[in-house]
């Protein structure tokens, strides 16, 4: 191999001192083999680049459907259902999606393990994927539950106060204690003893609770449960509709009750229908969102109350992507940078960031993302999510010294943040793991695509307060 | 499944947003490929190749009835990557980023033809047709992302020689390629 062609292996692998690279700039000036040879490379390199990067088709069309002309409708939902039908074939509901084997086993092991639990131990954790996270917590004496702390298949014992979760394929419950269940998958539990409330958005249909003699499924609801000691299950729907599976065998199949709004019933632990349940104001609210709480679809979900800390390390989970109210209606009085203010797509590796200048009333946000794999090696893996905000998005933060420079202004009054590491998302490793940001025309969606890689993502999104007076 | 590419573009210019998104997915991969070759990093690559999608949304309806639609997004593609690189040539660059822009100066000037999905399908058969530490070299470099040294440990080699082996991996495979594209189509 001559010079110049071993200057062109080493330009592939950015591996050229400056005097090299004026070298072999000059070389393909004047040579035109050379030329002809870098052009052919090139295409080699970037097909070889391009066949390996990871091919994510549905996320590549519906990025493009989100950047559509304003006059259409752009809510995430709608987005999706349009991709939905577009692919028809079944799509995998979730990666951590366990089978039901798995999971039974799972629910045996656990049993098993329950015997040997007495209440001063940890019941909560049983290592692998995660299925719900703890979004609100009131009541001190159960520091166990902390806002923002995912948790894996398993048991769970509320002693006393009450425990807001959101499950990763889209359904809230609100459980309150003494109450204790299990966390079967990302759409199911089973109420052992307790009140639990149930709120199902569209989409995360099918979330099932299981009780001694019925298992609940929800079409799209709200709903309250309760098990008392002897087994018996209380059911009230408050709106919607829930199917009541009673138990069966496989030669008779548990038939099947429809319950609609405002029924309510009693089952035995066998199944049987008993007369006077408890009543709707027995159960604890419906965890429904209000009116401006950001909507989130995938891998977001939005926490009640702030957590206490979002340093590195304190809430880290690859299945969930947090999002919490950082602070209302602040007033902007001078020239804030952000990253991006406009529609549009951002990757992490985005280089020009923007001004919002004053008046302003702006509601921060914080999205908060911390996967467990270490940094080392990057990978594949993405997670998927978005967030719906009632008002318009005014700008986004991303860049890890504008987030340190605006925690005073905008951060939450009592979260701890991390100051000392890269928190922001910008682009810390290759290309590979670049995250993909998507604003939509109507500037109220935010879509997120990160890379589940061992760094700590956060963004900080202003957005403009609730009946605050009209941008400029 | 057989579908009407004309009858999907026909309803997408009344404005029917899930044809689109049929036709989004029909081109996807012909239009990724055009614009991957022809940039220099990947991520700018799929952002470029929506803007394509987006802009010919804005413009569907210049197309003329029976006119398909493939030849007709490439040059939409070819139009926004001569944009983009006109972009960069106005920022002053070093020479390394100058020798980037020499290819991608030659790689828009080419004529946009349909052969970049059909380069890549053959660059796929030549990649399958790789053995042994061949196939692991490419692996570590462009699917793990591993820099030279990361490689070098693993595979106990030295830097110089792994970056002669990655040279001479991707002449093979130009020349592979070529050879394949004959074959197929003569």
């Amino acid at each position: 191999m001559n010079q110049t062609e071993q200057l062109l292996a080493r330009f592939f692998e950015n591996d050229l001192n400056a005097a090299e690279e004026a070298q072999l700039l000059s070389a393909c000036q004047s040579d035109a083999d050379l030329r002809r040879e870098l052009i052919d490379i090139t295409r080699v390199h970037r097909s070889l680049q391009w066949l390996h990067h990871e091919e994510d088709t549905p996320r590549f069309e519906s990025e493009v459907m989100m950047r559509l002309e304003p006059d259409e409708i752009q809510s995430a939902a709608f987005v999706a259902g349009v991709i939905a039908k577009v692919h028809p074939a079944p799509r995998k509901k979730s990666w951590f999606w366990i089978s039901v084997s798995a999971a039974a086993a799972a629910i045996a092991l656990l049993a098993t393990a329950g015997l040997f639990l007495n209440s001063s131990q940890k019941p909560n954790v049983v290592a692998g994927p995660h299925v719900a996270v703890v979004t609100s917590y009131t009541g001190s004496s159960d520091p166990e539950f902390k806002v923002g702390q995912a948790l894996s298949i398993g048991a769970l014992k509320v002693r006393s106060g009450s425990v807001g979760l959101s499950f990763a394929d889209g359904a809230l419950l609100s459980v309150e204690g003494p109450a204790e269940l299990m966390l079967i998958s990302s759409g199911r539990a089973r109420l052992i003893q307790g009140k639990a409330s149930a709120h199902v958005p569209d989409g995360a249909e099918g979330f099932t609770i299981e009780t001694p003699g019925v298992e609940l499924v929800d079409l799209g609801t709200e709903f309250g449960v309760s098990v008392n000691a002897a087994g018996e299950a209380d059911v009230h729907v408050f709106t919607g509709e829930v199917e009541a599976r009673l138990p069966g065998d496989e030669a008779s199949p548990g038939s099947l009750v429809a319950l609609n709004t405002a029924d309510s019933r009693r089952f035995a632990s066998d199944g049987a229908s008993l007369g006077s349940p408890i009543g709707p104001n027995d159960y604890p609210s419906p965890p429904s969102p209000g009116i401006d709480a950001p909507r989130t679809q995938g891998a977001v979900h939005f926490l009640q109350q702030p957590p206490l800390s979002v340093e590195t390390g304190h809430l880290q989970s690859n299945e969930f992507i947090l999002l919490f109210k950082e602070r209302d209606s602040v007033e902007l009085t001078r020239e804030t940078i952000v990253s991006f203010a406009k529609p549009g797509r951002y990757t992490s590796a985005q280089k020009n960031p923007t001004k919002i200048r004053p008046p302003h009333q702006v509601t921060s946000y914080l999205l908060h993302y911390d996967p467990t794999l270490p940094s080392i090696s990057p990978s594949k893996q993405r997670r998927e999510g978005s967030v719906t905000f009632s008002t318009p998005v005014v700008g986004v933060i991303q860049k890890h010294m504008a987030l340190n420079l605006t925690d005073d202004l905008f951060g939450h009054p009592s979260a701890v943040y991390d100051q000392a590491k890269g928190r922001g998302s910008e682009r810390k490793l290759k290309d590979a793991s670049s995250d993909v940001i998507v604003l939509s025309r109507d500037r109220r969606t935010l879509h997120f695509n990160l890379a589940v890689s061992g760094d700590l993502d956060q963004i900080r999104v202003l957005v403009k307060t609730p009946d605050s007076p009209p941008l400029r | 499944m057989i579908i009407d590419e004309s009858e999907l573009i026909r309803k997408a210019q009344t404005g029917d947003l899930e044809s689109f998104a049929k036709l989004v997915a029909l081109h996807q991969k012909s239009v990724r490929a055009c614009v991957a070759v022809r940039v220099n990093s990947p991520h700018d690559a799929d952002d470029i190749a929506q803007e394509v999608f987006l802009t010919a949304h804005r413009r569907l309806h210049e197309l003329d009835a029976g006119q398909s639609l493939g030849p007709w997004l490439r040059t939409v593609a070819f139009f926004i990557l001569k944009n983009h690189l006109r972009k960069l040539q106005r920022s002053p660059v070093h020479a390394v980023e100058e020798i980037t822009q020499l290819a991608d100066t030659a790689l828009i000037q080419e004529e946009p033809d349909d052969r970049d999905e059909a380069r890549m399908t053959a660059m796929q058969h030549c990649l399958g047709k790789l053995e042994g530490p061949a196939r692991d070299l490419i692996r570590l470099r462009y699917e793990e992302d591993l820099s030279l040294q990361e490689i070098g440990t693993r595979l106990n080699r030295k830097h110089s020689a792994l970056t002669m082996a990655l040279h001479r991996l991707r002449q093979s495979l130009k020349d592979c390629v070529a050879a394949r594209l004959t074959e197929v189509n003569p």
